[in-house]
This record gives structure tokens, sequence and C-alpha cells, in this order.
């Protein structure tokens, strides 16, 4: 199996007036090409950090960024930031953002909003970079007209369609995906689904699907990353995290769900998350974990290997 | 049983809008809804955008006007009642809304939060206000109550805030509350924490509530009946249970269908979508409104509206399949 | 709170809002100090009180200027004695001598010589006579000036009676016609030199008191003469005299901190006092315009309807006026009342002309903020509207009708100080553009009187930056937070 991304011991903290935030706290995944991944936890987890130090947009209070991000085998640290812009942002790996589409420009027209970046990175002409722009709108299902659209003048799933057509215009080999649907109605959210289903089986991409619903992670997800606290705590393939969840925090997230199709209650899980300002430097589920014992409160635990591919970051698991 | 609490009779609201000098568009927000909210029962109201669930909701607590229509509190119509007319009112009907970043004035403190409806109410005597407050709060979990009172909103989490939501609606003791997606913008893994323990204070105060969501997943622990709603009219009603188990309006169908639940095997199958988006109700569809983008339409759909009929068992439906 | 130690700590950080802090902090401490020191009425008692300033030399630069000056600059002396020194004999008369010493070091002339006396105590009718003199280094000796203090006649005089009982007698000895009269004759006796009375007041007698004469060509010309001067102001009667003080004043070609305006007024003090005027006056008038501006707004844009229309209405209209030549028309059209308060008329003028930009914006503002969700759930919960306006809108507003007013100052100021220099400020205050205005009619710019006019406008200027700073520090604390919620 070939990896397209393999993130290794990851970190990202950021310096507030508040103390250092410990966004990304020594994370590591991998992504298979041509499979989506899915990260998953509570807001404030660090999940949408995560994608941001992959793609190198760090803030101006960056303190600490290190760990390796591997893209087809190369270590995307090694290269210094005009490389990174010129070759890998965008073209190699490329994002929708969370609220994407509401940040578009209101004053241009969509069409060129999207041949953009082909015309200042690629120096492409004008009309090869409208063409490629007619391209990706017939890619994500809209209509060629629309190129001429402004932002307002779409619906709320038209625009998501657009960004993604953004993001997909330079041939990305993995698109990250950070809450693409959270302000969609239902029925909106499940065409945008069904896109990216398509994408991903067309053309093989590979995906990171950031969101905290994990109902909807499981809608496209291959594998499973299940974020607390600036840490992974578990991570396999979807058949594994979803049926059979190691981590406590990970079996009582699925609990929590409301089912429409089963009759379970949905559990819920009382407290909240440490806060990423100088976080325990023990377990950091310890206080709402159902299955706690002396250790979890002296040390943090390491991150097990519990079957092929399946890891858990748990003392349960120490092997 | 007891009595109906509230009764909206062919509630409508329309909007006016000017187009032009002289235009003019009428958005038909809410276009003939009829319900019946019974002591201690929760009606889901479930739609998306452009449904005018959300209309519905501030309509029937008269912070909109009905255009037509009628709205009957505890056997009173208060339809046409002014709004000095309706401080009693006020009291007994309160509305949740859904994002609790939004609903808290930033520039107040909790305690000064909590503290505004009894003193709009004319409540002076501080030693009253101040019980008052910690048992709200303590009813909705946030202990020690104490603690909070100092606070100020961005001090809280996403749910924290909107118990202090719900606890500022229970103040005044309603028998009446409008809840308008009170867990849309809460993570999915917290929503059935704040859905359970509203559930809890519902049904140890008897409220009749207004669900409004576009969740259907939801409605299954948090209601007792549902009504689908598109471009302002009701196309299902029914026990809970039964219009989950056997939806027969191919609109819920569709809504069913877009709701995942977490199973791996979901990615390997494309859902049934319904095409198109939701319509805007400035030039709502001839005939059935839904007819443009269901799956099942045929022949009349398209020349004649569907009326809501019953199809046994408390279950309504406005299909012409039916 | 946590976010107002953010707010204070960004603004804290920021270049300008510390130097704006600190001119801050200046102008507060001189406006406390003036405030403490100074009466109130001292726009009318002192500084527009000539008598008040006879000590002071008459429109000189600051003594510090000596430094830049190529020439030793005359420092400015004043020599008070009030008990006399020794006794004589003048014309058969017993006299009460005051002497002075001192040594001139400097290479110009003095700019004037001026004795004054209070208090001077007659026995009998007989009055008294007064005499000056002075001895200069080279040994010369010249009886400068002399004239009876006669007593005036009157049932309800009695002895011993005081003459210059509230205001001290003042010769201005380097111009009075005896003393070019003495003059003339010194010159001939002592030099042979024979000059005409005009010509010696042309030359300036003081030139002649103080210099010795070099011959060149067809003029006289006189050279500073440096050394001991001793100079003698006597008084002799017939009968028993006292004077309580005498004063001997020798102008300086520099004065003070500031210098002096040609009314002789210490141009420190009368700059001193500006700043509580300015502080004053641009924070009142701002504070008013704001809460008028604000108050309007949040009505206007909540209510909605006719109200809004309305105040809308006026708005622009007032909006709309030209600012400056309105204010100027208004003060000038109000100066013509007479017995109306100046500065009422000024800082009501500023107010009702500034308000309407505030109260636009204001506007928009307060109906992006009426749809938010805590204003429907205080709807839903039955408040009044006033209630929603003050306890709900405002304190989402207040961050920035807090920046506004800062922003608002300078211009306030501004204004004032336009006012002042067009002739309409408030006559009895020495606000900094009364100042400015004064120097500009006494011709500061021809005669190159910078200590005159640089410095207030420097100070206007340091006035409106210390606001301006003060915004623009605020700024970044201000915006966001709207953008945020």
């Amino acid at each position: 199996m070939e990896l397209q991304l393999e993130v290794n011991n990851l970190y990202l903290y950021y310096k507030t007036y508040k103390g250092i935030v410990e966004a990304v706290d020594g994370v590591s995944f991998y992504v298979p090409k041509g499979m989506a991944v899915g990260v998953v936890g509570e807001s404030g987890c660090g999940k949408s950090s995560t994608a941001n130090a992959i793609l190198r947009v760090l803030p101006k209070n960056t303190y600490k960024y290190e760990g390796i991000v591997k893209l087809d085998g190369i270590n995307l640290m090694d290269l210094d930031d005009d490389t990174f812009n010129r070759e890998v942002r965008w073209r190699k790996i490329s994002m929708v953002f969370q609220g994407a589409m509401n940040s578009l420009n209101p004053v241009l027209k969509v069409g060129f909003q999207v041949a953009e970046p082909l015309i200042i990175h690629q120096g492409m002409s004008k009309e090869e970079a409208y063409s490629k722009a007619a391209e990706m709108f017939e890619l994500v299902g809209l209509p060629t007209q629309f190129l001429d659209r402004y932002p307002h003048e779409l619906s709320g799933g038209m625009r998501q369609r657009v960004v993604i057509a953004m993001a997909m215009v330079m041939n990305p080999k993995l698109l990250i995906l950070d809450e693409p649907t959270s302000a969609l109605d239902v029925s909106i959210q499940a065409q945008i689904m069904n896109l990216l289903k398509d994408l991903k089986e067309k053309y093989k991409m590979s995906m990171i699907f950031i969101t905290h619903d994990i109902a909807l992670a499981s809608d496209i997800s291959d594998y499973m990353a299940v974020m607390y606290a600036g840490h992974i705590v578990e991570f396999g393939p979807s058949e594994e995290v979803l049926l059979n969840p190691q981590h406590p925090y990970s079996q009582k997230l699925l609990a929590s769900i409301p089912r429409l199709r089963e009759d379970k209650e949905p559990e819920f899980l009382p407290g909240t998350p440490p806060g990423l300002i100088n976080p325990p430097r023990y377990c950091r589920f310890a206080n709402r974990c159902h299955k706690v014992f002396d250790r979890c409160w002296n040390e943090e635990p390491q991150y097990y290997k519990i079957g092929k591919e399946h890891y858990v970051k748990c003392f349960l698991h120490e092997s | 049983m007891g009595e109906a609490i509230l009764e909206l009779r062919n509630l409508k609201k329309y909007y006016t809008l000017r187009k032009g000098l002289f235009g003019k568009i009428i958005v038909k927000a809410v276009d003939g809804v009829s319900l019946t909210f019974k002591p201690g029962e929760i009606i889901a109201v479930v739609g998306e955008s452009g449904s005018g669930k959300t209309t519905l909701g501030k309509t029937s607590l008269k912070l909109l006007e009905p255009t037509d229509g009628q709205i009957i509190f505890e056997g009173r119509d208060i339809t046409n009642s002014k709004k000095d007319d309706l401080k009693w009112f006020r009291k007994k009907a309160q509305i949740i809304f859904q994002d609790p970043f939004q609903a808290l004035n930033p520039y107040h403190s909790i305690y000064q939060i909590l503290k505004e409806p009894l003193e709009v109410h004319g409540e002076k005597d501080e030693d009253i206000i101040m019980k008052k407050i910690l048992s709200v709060l303590e009813e909705v979990r946030l202990v020690p109550p104490e603690e909070f009172l100092h606070k100020y909103p961005h001090m809280l989490s996403g749910g924290q805030r909107q118990r202090i939501v719900i606890a500022r609606a229970l103040l005044l003791d309603p028998i009446y509350l409008v809840a308008d997606e009170p867990v849309s913008m809460i993570d999915a893994s917290s929503r059935a924490e704040i859905l359970t323990l509203f559930r809890e204070i519902q049904k140890a105060r008897k409220l009749s509530i207004m669900y409004i969501t576009h969740d259907i997943a939801t409605t299954k622990y948090f209601s007792d009946w549902i009504a689908v709603m598109y471009l302002g009219r009701i196309v299902e009603y029914g026990r809970t249970k039964e219009v989950l188990n056997n939806p027969l309006h191919p609109y819920t169908q569709a809504l069913i269908n877009a709701v995942p639940d977490p199973d791996p095997n979901n990615r390997f199958v494309k859902r049934p979508v319904v095409p198109g988006e939701p319509p805007s109700p400035i030039n709502p569809p001839p005939g059935c409104r839904f007819h443009p983008r269901c799956p099942k339409r045929f022949e009349p759909c398209d020349t004649e509206e569907p009326k809501l009929i019953e199809v046994g068992n408390d279950h309504y439906v406005a299909c012409h399949l039916y | 709170m946590a976010f107002e130690r953010s707010a204070w700590s960004i603004f804290i950080e920021s270049l300008v809002g510390k130097a704006g802090l600190i001119l801050l902090l200046f102008m507060v401490v001189m406006s406390g100090y003036v405030l403490l020191a100074y009466p109130m009425d001292y726009g009318v008692r002192v500084w527009n009180n000539d008598k008040k300033w006879t000590d002071l030399p008459r429109a000189v630069p600051p003594e510090w200027w000596d430094i830049f000056d190529p020439r030793d600059l005359v420092t400015h002396r004043i020599f008070i004695d009030t008990k006399y020194d020794y006794t004589t004999e003048i014309f058969g008369m017993d006299a009460i001598v005051y002497e002075i010493e001192y040594e001139h070091t400097e290479d110009g002339f003095p700019t004037g010589l001026t004795v004054k006396y209070a208090n001077l105590t007659v026995y009998s009718q007989f009055g008294a006579y007064v005499f000056i003199n002075i001895t200069r280094p080279d040994g010369t000796e010249i009886n400068l000036f002399f004239k009876q203090e006669p007593v005036p006649v009157g049932e309800d005089i009695s002895f011993p009676y005081t003459l210059y009982p509230e205001q001290d007698a003042l010769i201005q000895v380097n111009t009075e016609d005896t003393t070019i009269f003495q003059l003339k004759s010194f010159l001939f006796s002592q030099y042979g030199i024979s000059l005409n009375k005009s010509v010696i007041e042309a030359i300036g007698g003081i030139r002649v008191i103080f210099g010795t004469p070099i011959e060149n060509e067809n003029q006289t010309d006189f050279e500073v003469l440096k050394g001991l001067y001793k100079i003698k102001v006597m008084f002799a009667s017939q009968d028993l005299i006292d004077v309580e003080r005498v004063k001997v004043i020798i102008g300086g070609e520099v004065y003070g901190i500031l210098g002096t305006d040609t009314r002789r007024r210490d141009l420190f003090q009368g700059l001193l006092f500006g700043f509580p005027i300015a502080l004053s006056i641009g924070v009142f008038t701002s504070v008013l315009t704001t809460a008028i501006g604000s108050t309007l707004g949040i009505v206007s844009g909540y209510k909605g309807g006719k109200v809004d229309e309305i105040i809308q209405r006026v708005t622009d209209i007032v909006y709309n006026f030209p600012f400056l030549p309105l204010l100027i028309f208004i003060v000038f059209i109000i100066s013509r009342i007479p017995d109306f308060p100046r500065l009422i008329a000024i800082i009501g003028a500023i107010v009702a002309l500034g308000w309407s930009g505030l109260t636009i914006i204001i506007r928009s503002m307060v109906l992006s903020l009426r749809e938010s969700m805590f204003v429907e759930s205080a709807k839903a919960i039955g408040a009044s509207d006033t209630r929603i306006m003050f306890k709900h809108i405002f304190p989402n507003l207040a961050p920035f009708i807090f920046a506004q007013m800062i922003f608002f100052t300078p211009g306030a100021i501004l204004a004032e100080a336009a006012l002042s220099f067009l002739g309409l400020g408030d006559p009895n205050l020495p606000s900094w553009g009364k100042i400015i205005e004064e120097s500009f009619r006494g011709s500061s710019l021809q005669l190159g009187m910078w200590w005159w006019f640089l410095p207030p406008g420097l100070l206007i200027m340091l006035a409106a930056i210390t606001f301006v700073f003060i915004a623009l520090a605020l700024e970044p604390i201000v915006n966001p937070k709207l953008k945020s919620r």
C-alpha cells in the first residue's frame, strides 16, 4: 500500500498573551493513496491546526513547528518557504477551509476566482485558465454559465462547489477539507458528500476530511483519526474504529451520537476537554475516562499498535 | 391530557418586498400552518432553509405579526393583540435561539443576563431574584451556580452558553417554549447531553415545546410529534416513531436518507439525494411545491396542490401518492 | 475581565499608544498644576492687565536663546530694595538713598532702565524729590533724572500721606525727556560731543547711559561699557520721608523660559494657562458632541419609522454644513450679542455642528445590532425599547463611541484655536489660539519673533497629536471586536 501522506510527530504551538497553546502536540497518522482519512474531534481539539500545520499556513505567533510531513516520500519540512509555496501549496496539497464558501470575494466573479491561481502561479493565459475553470465547474457539477456569476448570486451549496473547484484547479494529489458541509442544509450536504465520493473514485483523490461529526466522516472516510486535546488518540481503518473502538474516548464519542436507524439511546460524556494552554502532562482524557486507573494520572500514554493498522494512545493497550 | 396550550390555525406570514419603483414581491414564508400544542408535548418542526420553520416559531410567539390565521393561547385569541397587551404572554411563552454565541449580550455578566427577565417583569426583591437565578442554574446543571454569576459569555464553552440561554428562558416559568435549532451550533458529541438535559427539564416542568430543527436525527430523542415543513407548508405530520419508521412524503424520505449514522459502509454507497436546491419562497412552484425535485412526481403534481389528509393513526401527509 | 485586559495590552504594546499616553499624562499634569497654582480669573485680572507686566522687558526671546546667539545677550535684571542703604544730603535736603550695583558683562546694551517705587510716605505738604543717578565703570557719573512728587491738596488729606499705595510709580528713565536733556549735557561735558536731543532719542538714551561713544565717520556710535555700575535712587525731602520698596529694572534682551510679547507678558505663563483650556474645551466639547450624536444614532437606528426619518433628515442637513465656515459665522454672529459668554458660544457652536457624523455611523451599527439574537431574546422576554437601547445596544457600541470621542478631541481643540486665531475667541482666556492671534497682530512673523508664534502653534499640534495617537492605538481594539461579533 502506497502512502500519499505520512505525518510523524507533528508539533504546532502558538504563543498568545495567555500562554503557549499546544494545538498540535506530536500527531502521527498517514493517508494511503486514493483514500480518505477522517479527522474527528470536538471543537478546540486541534484538528484545524493540524491541517494548517500540514499546509504550512502558520500564524505570526507560531512558537514551535516541527515534525515530519512526507508527501510521496519527500519530507516537506525540508523545503524552504518559497519552494513550498511554489511547488506544494495548492499544487500538490490543497485545502477547503472552514467557512470558505462565505469568504469568496463578493466583488469578483466566481469564474475568475477559480481561474486566478492558474494565471498567477502557473502563468497560464486568461483563455487557458478560464477553460480549465470551466472544466472544474463541470467536475463539481456546476453549469458553465455560472462562471460569470457573483458569489451572492449562488446558493450555499453552489458556493461550496465553487470552493471545491478552486481547491482542485491545479490537480492536487491531496485535498484537505475542514468542515465542508457545516453550514449547509442536510439535503445539500448529501449532494456534496456524493460529489466528494465521485471525485475520490474517479480521480483517485486522497483526502483528509476534518469534522466534529463522526457520522458524517463515516460517509467518506476509509480511515479514522480521533483527536482529543491536541493528540490523536486512535487511528485505524473505519471498520475498526467505528465498529470496534478501543480508546475510551472513541467509545464514548460513538455512543453519544443520536442514531436514526438504531434504537440506541445516546449516552453523553460529561465534562469538557482540557485547554490547550498548559495541558496535563499525563493522559489528557483521565478526568473523563470511565476506564481510568492509577497510571493514567502519572504519565502520558504512547501510541500503541494493536492491529495491522490500528493505533491507540491508551495504557489499556500497552503491548 | 389537558386542554391545548397553543393552537395555530391556518397561520400565515407573508413579507412584502419592494421591487423597483412600483413592483411588489410577496414572500410567503409561512403559508397556512395549523398545529396544536398540548401540555408537556414536543412537536418537532423539521425543514431546511426556506421552509419557514423559524418564521413559524417567531410568529407563534408574536415576535412577528401574523398576516392571516389565528393564534390562540390558553384559550385567548392573541392574533391581533398589541405589544403592550402581551406582557402576560411574554411570561408564559419564551424562545431559545440557535447561536449561543449571539444570543447572549457579550457585555453583560451571567448574573445580569439572568436578572433581566425578572426585572422586566417587575421583580424587585434582590433575594428572590438571586434565589431564582441560582435555582435555574442548578436546573441546567451549571454547578456550583455561584461560580457562574460573575462570568461573561466569552468565558464559557458553547455548551455552557446554550445552557444559560435555556436557563434564561426558564426563569419566568413559561408553559410554551420555541427552541430554534438549539443544538445545531454545538458539536455532535455534545448534542446528546444538552438534549437529554433539556428533555428532563421539559418533562419535569411539563413544557410544550416547538422544536425547530433541520437535523431529523435528533427528533428521535427529543420529540413526540414531527411536522415536516417545505416552503411554508406542512407536508407530513405524525407521531415521531411513526414518521421516522414509515415516512410517507418523498421529501421526508429524502431528509431521512440524507442523515448518516456512523457506519463504515456509508462510504461505498452514494446516498439517494433530492436534486436541486431548497427553493426560495419568493416564487413557489405551481401545484405541489415539491414537484420539481420529487423523484416520484406524476400527472397531477404540477397543477394541483395536495391537501393534508390523514392516512391513519394520527399520521397526515400532503401528497398525491395518497 | 479577560477582554479588557487584552484590550489594554494591545494598546500599551503599540508605540503610538505609549506615546499618546505619555503626552496625555504630561498635559494632565500641566493642567493640574495650573488649576492649583493660579486663580480662575487669571485671564482678566493678570493676563490682560498691562500693569502687572511692567517689570518685564518688551518682546524678547527666552533666556536660553543666549546659547544660540553669537553675542552674549543681556540678562534681564530686577533689583528690589526695601530698605534704604544710607542717607545723604542733596540741595540742602535730607535724602535716603537706595543704591544697587551690578556688573555688566554682556556684549549688548540693556533694553531699558526702569525705576519703580511704592508707598512713598510724606509727612508734610512739602512732598518729596526723586533723584536718579548712575556711576559708570569708567568712573563717570551721570545725574540722569529728577522729579518732584507733590502732595495733592485737599481737606481730606492728612499726614503722613502715602503716595503710590496701590500702583507703583514708574519711571522709564532712558526715555524721559529730562534724562535725554541730562545725557546731552553729559555727552558734551564728558566727551565734547554735541548732539541734538532728537538725535540722542533716535540713537536711544540707553546707549548713551551704558556706552562710550566711538567716532565713526560722520556718525557717533556707541560701544558697550562693561563693568561695575552703581545706580542710586534718592528720595529727598525737607521733612521725614519713607519708601516701602524700590525696584530698579535693567532691561534684558532675553527673559524667562519662553520670552515675552509686545505687552511685556511672560509667554511661559500665558502658554501654561493654555493647557487646561485646551484640554477642557477639547474634552468637554467632544464628550457633549459624542453624547448627542450617539444618542440620536441609537434612537434613530433602533426605533425606525417616523422617528428615524426625522432624525435622519435633520442629521443629513447638519452633516452637509461646511463645518469651519459655518462655525466662524455662528460665533461671529453671537459675538455681536453683548455680554454673551463667548466660551459657551464657542463650545455650543462646535457641538451643534459636530454631532451629525457620529449619528450616521452609529445608526448603521445599530441597524445591524438590532437584528442580533440577544436583542430578539430581550424582546421575547418583554423588555421595553428604552431598556434594549441602553442596556443592550449601547454597551456593544461603547468602545467604539469612546474611541470616536477621543478622535473628535483634536478637532475640537483645533476649532477653538482657529476661532481664537480669527479673533472670535474668548478675549479673557489666554488660549493658545488667542496667543497666536495676538502674535500675528503684533507682526511677530515679520519681526522674527519666533518665540511668540512657534510655541503656541507647536502646543496646539501637540495637544491634537496626543489624542490622535490615543485614537490610533485604540483602533485595533475597537474594530475587530465589532467584526467578530
